[in-house]
């Protein structure tokens, strides 16, 4: 299933992302690669999505970014989570688990 | 939401002023960061050209912080299109700016006049007291120095009362001519009460403020600049006033100098109020009285204290206060602006529904022109932009079109001001700065945004309301139906709007009219009229005095040759100046009717006239003659009364040889007077005010009082004051002359405040018949413009031209005819309102409404009849292949 393709379900972009970057700074591409190594390659998060989102995270204080020299010494845009955004991912998470709680209840019913 | 820590806060703001100011770099660093990207994709994905702009698109929205940058972007294009029509932003800038600037200048005045907080501090706990009656009301201005002491000893309600009284000496020392001062004499607790001490030296201690130990003064700061430059060390000084040496103690704040209670005071002297002298009686009122409030006292409790006060003074002296004696108590804010503050709210409202009607016909204009932008509007609605969006784009545009009015505006104020301010400062209390401060600013800014917003909504709500996701054409067609109506209830309310004007207009006028219309009672033209004062040194006794008047008026006689008349009196008439100074300066002979035992209600105003007066001030004699030499040489014994004195003492009986008792004070046991002459009565408090009774005494003068000269002359104003200075130059070099006018700048001065309003009311109703005109035009032209195609046929199946006129202007008639309708109804249903401005006529006069509604149906019928006359000319065959 590719993210560009059927939309994710409101917020949860922002959710991976934050996750992902829990693990430790990385630039736009590592990203989207991490959540496609993540998720078993079900998502992929295509730039058209991945850097307006990243850009709006910025904006909001969950994220820092900054541009350093990448592996292969060409200039990339690192982002990184900030202590903020620490927060926020715990409480994505807790909202996330309360979602597909519910969700896998309903489609778990036997009669419907 | 997680709470964002302050660190990560404070970071956000750089970003946004990047996004904001660095658009450009943020591309390019979106660029670098999507090539990256791409070189790392593993599966070689063809990403079109179009793809990434739209990440790109999504890109810019998503860094939007705060809306900053959609503002900026629809600012640039609102501004482009600002400029590509340019024709367009200069009607509409010029018309907000002519609304706004009226608004601003008019605001500033009524800032300034009503709610500018006056220079004291606790300027709202001051109250004006005075000794009235139930009868009299609030009107009364004096208070006695007995009976001040005794509201000093008995209320429980103020903090200190002082009270100050009319001061003119002459200020006189070596090389200098004699000059006439303006000042007070003021009570210790003057200035206190105030709350004002001096910014140099000290105020004045109770100790001075003693019979003959009173010769200290403070000086104002402009008397201060202007006589001794500002020196600091003047403090100590002496300066002779009436030849007698004061010393300065004092010199106040420059703040001061607009002091608005009483204007243009120079200097101050203690009251060292004398109580033994005859005039100190009681019920002799000659001192005014200004309260302060102890804090929590309402004005409320402090008149209950008073009238208890009262009421145990009148017990306790029953023979000084009349029975139904009472405290009279203003609040001071109210005393010093008077009953101006409902005119200026007036004209203030007459301006607003100006800037209204030009507000109008700005969106009448851009719903015109929203109907030529259908095309790109639909054009942006199909790239995605939400209704939301471009309802922004519209209200942003009308924003910045308000801001560019609101500045041209302001600057228009500006000027208006450099030249309303010497004009208005002849009508208005308190006017003697205006400038544009904070305040004016911050409501140039609100109303300019306002006006912008509000004119760019009835274009909004058209897109709102008409092009909804349906095919462009019938979108525009629909919209065109809604677009008309809007248009149509804007051009019924600014025609109701400016026959509620013209209405106003009407009646200033018509009242103006009829204050021209009444009989001053004297004939002020080619009369000279100028103050001046004998100094106490030159003219120790009244008979020195006296010989110095016969001598000046003889030589002056000689001089000016046949057919002048010169003559003496106390007090101008329509003088504003001497509502005060009249009790104080020159202490009537109050007149008791011979059958009037009670003695009550018995005070009339009294005039010191010498002979010749009558003829000079032109005052019809009814009956009887002027005073003589004779009467002058034997003063008290004849009077002269005015018809409605006689009318009232001697109702159809004849007034001559009839006598009266003349006594300066209640106590005094007075002389028999009798009546020589009737004279007409006089206005002498304005043309507005109905004639007292009036009684006038041969001209008797004490040493150092000031009495005004007057001469009827047929040689010019110039000619007259030159021989006055060098007479008086010759026969006495220390007697210092001042004020010198003509007596019909007296009259125009009482008729100032009416001339400013008329002059003000017709400037606005002028603007707004002229907009309300632009406004039909406007409309009709845009409607035969869609219309030729029909025109056209119409002409080729043969209808005439005239019928073609008739179709057209019957048809866009109506809503000048509702407008006018609802604006006859509201004028009068306003008609109270306009009581304030009115003279002898109906706020809801017939003729008044009459001729409004006929000027604005002649107005409407001119500008419907231009455009539908230009269409019934058009060339019917091209008229169709336009379609």
């Amino acid at each position: 299933m590719s993210v560009d393709k059927s939309p994710l379900l409101q917020g949860t972009l922002d959710l991976l992302i934050l996750k992902s970057l829990a693990l430790g700074e990385m630039h736009g591409f590592g990203v989207s690669q991490r959540i496609g190594q993540m998720s078993s390659d079900i998502l992929q998060v295509g730039q058209g999505s991945l850097y307006p989102a990243l850009r709006r995270l910025e904006q909001q204080g969950w994220i820092a970014a900054r541009w350093a020299p990448s592996d292969n010494n060409r200039r990339a845009r690192f982002y990184r989570l900030t202590r903020s955004g620490e927060r926020q991912l715990q409480v994505e998470v807790s909202h996330w688990e309360r979602l597909a709680a519910a969700v896998s209840g309903i489609v778990a019913a036997k009669s419907l | 939401m997680a709470k964002l820590l302050l660190r990560d806060r404070l970071r956000r703001i750089p970003l946004a002023l990047r996004s904001l100011f660095r658009p450009r770099q943020i591309e390019r660093e979106l660029e670098e960061e999507l090539q990256f990207h791409l070189a790392h994709e593993t599966r070689s994905r063809r990403v079109e050209h179009g793809r990434l702009e739209a990440t790109k698109e999504s890109y810019r929205q998503s860094g939007d912080l705060y809306g900053l940058t959609t503002l900026v972007r629809d600012l640039r294009y609102g501004a482009r299109l600002l400029r590509r029509n340019l024709m367009f932003t200069m009607v509409a800038v010029g018309t907000l700016a002519l609304g706004i600037g009226l608004n601003v200048a008019l605001f500033s005045v009524v800032h300034e006049v009503l709610l500018a907080p006056l220079p004291y501090a606790h300027s709202d706990r001051l109250v004006t007291l005075a000794s009235s009656s139930v009868a009299k009301g609030l009107k009364a201005e004096n208070v006695g120095w007995m009976t001040a002491e005794d509201w000093r000893a008995r209320n429980h309600s103020f903090v200190s009362i002082g009270t100050y009284s009319w001061w003119t000496p002459t200020l006189s020392g070596a090389g200098m001519r004699p000059r006439v001062l303006r000042g007070l004499h003021a009570s210790w607790d003057f200035f206190p009460t105030l709350g004002v001490t001096p910014a140099l030296g000290r105020g004045f201690s109770k100790d001075e403020d003693r019979p003959h130990r009173d010769r200290e003064v403070i000086l104002s700061n402009a008397f201060w600049r202007q006589q001794f430059g500002g020196d600091r060390g003047v403090i100590g000084r002496s300066m002779m006033l009436d030849q007698v040496p004061f010393r300065i103690i004092g010199v106040m704040p420059a703040s001061f100098d607009a002091d608005p209670f009483r204007r243009d005071v120079a200097l101050w002297k203690p009251m060292g109020y004398d109580a033994t002298v005859p005039d100190a009686c009681r019920s002799c009122q000659h001192l005014q009285a200004v309260g302060g409030l102890g804090s929590g006292v309402s004005i409320a409790d402090a008149r209950g204290d008073m009238t208890s006060v009262e009421r145990q003074l009148t017990q306790s002296f029953p023979g000084d206060y009349a029975r139904d004696a009472i405290v009279a108590m203003q609040p001071l804010r109210e005393a010093v602006v008077g009953s101006v503050g409902r005119l200026l709210w007036m004209l203030l409202a007459a301006a607003a529904l100006v800037l209204l009607i030009a507000g109008a016909n700005l969106a009448n204009l851009l719903l015109a022109r929203a109907s030529v932008r259908d095309r790109e509007v639909a054009l942006r609605a199909a790239l995605g932009a939400g209704r939301g969006r471009l309802v922004r784009q519209l209200v942003t545009e009308g924003a910045l079109l308000g801001l560019l009015g609101g500045a041209a505006g302001a600057g228009l104020a500006a000027l208006a001001m450099a030249s309303l301010r010497p004009w208005a400062a002849a009508a208005l209390p308190r006017l003697s700065h205006l400038n544009l401060n904070a305040a004016t600013w911050s409501f140039a800014l609100a109303l300019s945004l306002a006006a912008g917003i509000l004119i760019s909504l009835a274009p909004a709500m058209q897109l709102v309301t008409g092009s909804d996701g349906r095919s462009h054409a019938a979108g525009a067609r629909a919209g065109l139906g809604a677009k008309a109506r809007t248009r149509h209830i804007l051009v019924a309310g600014e025609v109701a709007l400016a026959v509620l004007l013209a209405v106003g207009a009407g009646l200033v006028l018509k009242s103006f009219i009829a204050v021209l219309g009444v009989a001053p009672g004297l004939d002020p033209s080619h009369v000279y009229t100028a103050d001046f004062r004998l100094p106490t040194a030159g003219y120790p006794n009244d008979a020195a005095a006296a010989q110095f008047d016969r001598q000046l008026l003889t030589r002056l006689g000689q001089r000016l040759g046949a057919g002048a008349v010169v003559a003496l009196d106390s007090v101008l008439p329509f003088d504003p100046g001497n509502y005060d100074t009249r009790a104080y300066a020159m202490p009537d002979p109050p007149i008791l009717s011979q059958t009037d035992v009670t003695r009550k209600e018995s005070f009339y105003d009294t005039y010191f006239v010498s002979p010749g007066y009558f003829g000079a001030m032109g005052i019809r004699l009814e009956r009887g003659h002027e005073f003589t030499d004779d009467d002058l040489a034997h003063p008290g014994n004849s009077i002269i009364v005015s018809e409605s004195m006689a009318r009232l003492l001697w109702p159809g009986r004849e007034p001559l040889g009839k006598a009266i008792v003349l006594c300066r004070t209640k106590d005094d046991i007075g002389h028999w007077a009798h009546v020589v002459g009737v004279a007409a009565d006089v206005h002498q408090y304005g043309l507005e005010r109905p004639a007292p009774p009036e009684a006038y005494v041969p001209y008797t003068r004490d040493a150092g009082n000031a009495s005004t000269l007057i001469i009827r002359s047929s040689l010019p104003l110039a000619v007259v004051s030159g021989l006055v200075e060098s007479t008086l130059a010759r026969v006495a070099p220390s007697v210092p002359i001042e004020n010198q006018r003509s007596m019909e700048s007296y009259l125009s001065e009482s008729m100032a405040q009416r001339r400013m309003t008329l002059e003000l009311f017709a400037a606005f109703t002028g603007l707004a018949l002229a907009l309300a005109g632009l406004g039909i035009y406007g409309v009709v032209a845009f409607t035969t413009s869609r219309r030729t195609g029909e025109i056209g046929l119409r002409l080729t199946l043969g209808a005439r031209p005239a019928e073609i006129v008739r179709l057209v202007v019957a048809g866009s008639l109506r809503p000048a005819l509702v407008g006018i309708m609802i604006g006859a109804a509201a004028a009068l249903l306003a008609g109270r309102a306009f009581t304030a401005l009115v003279y002898r006529v109906s706020p809801a006069d017939p003729e008044t409404l009459a001729a409004a509604v006929a000027a604005l149906l002649a107005i409407a019928l001119l500008a419907a009849w231009l455009p539908a006359w230009r269409a019934s000319r058009i060339d019917p065959a091209s008229a169709l292949r336009a379609e």
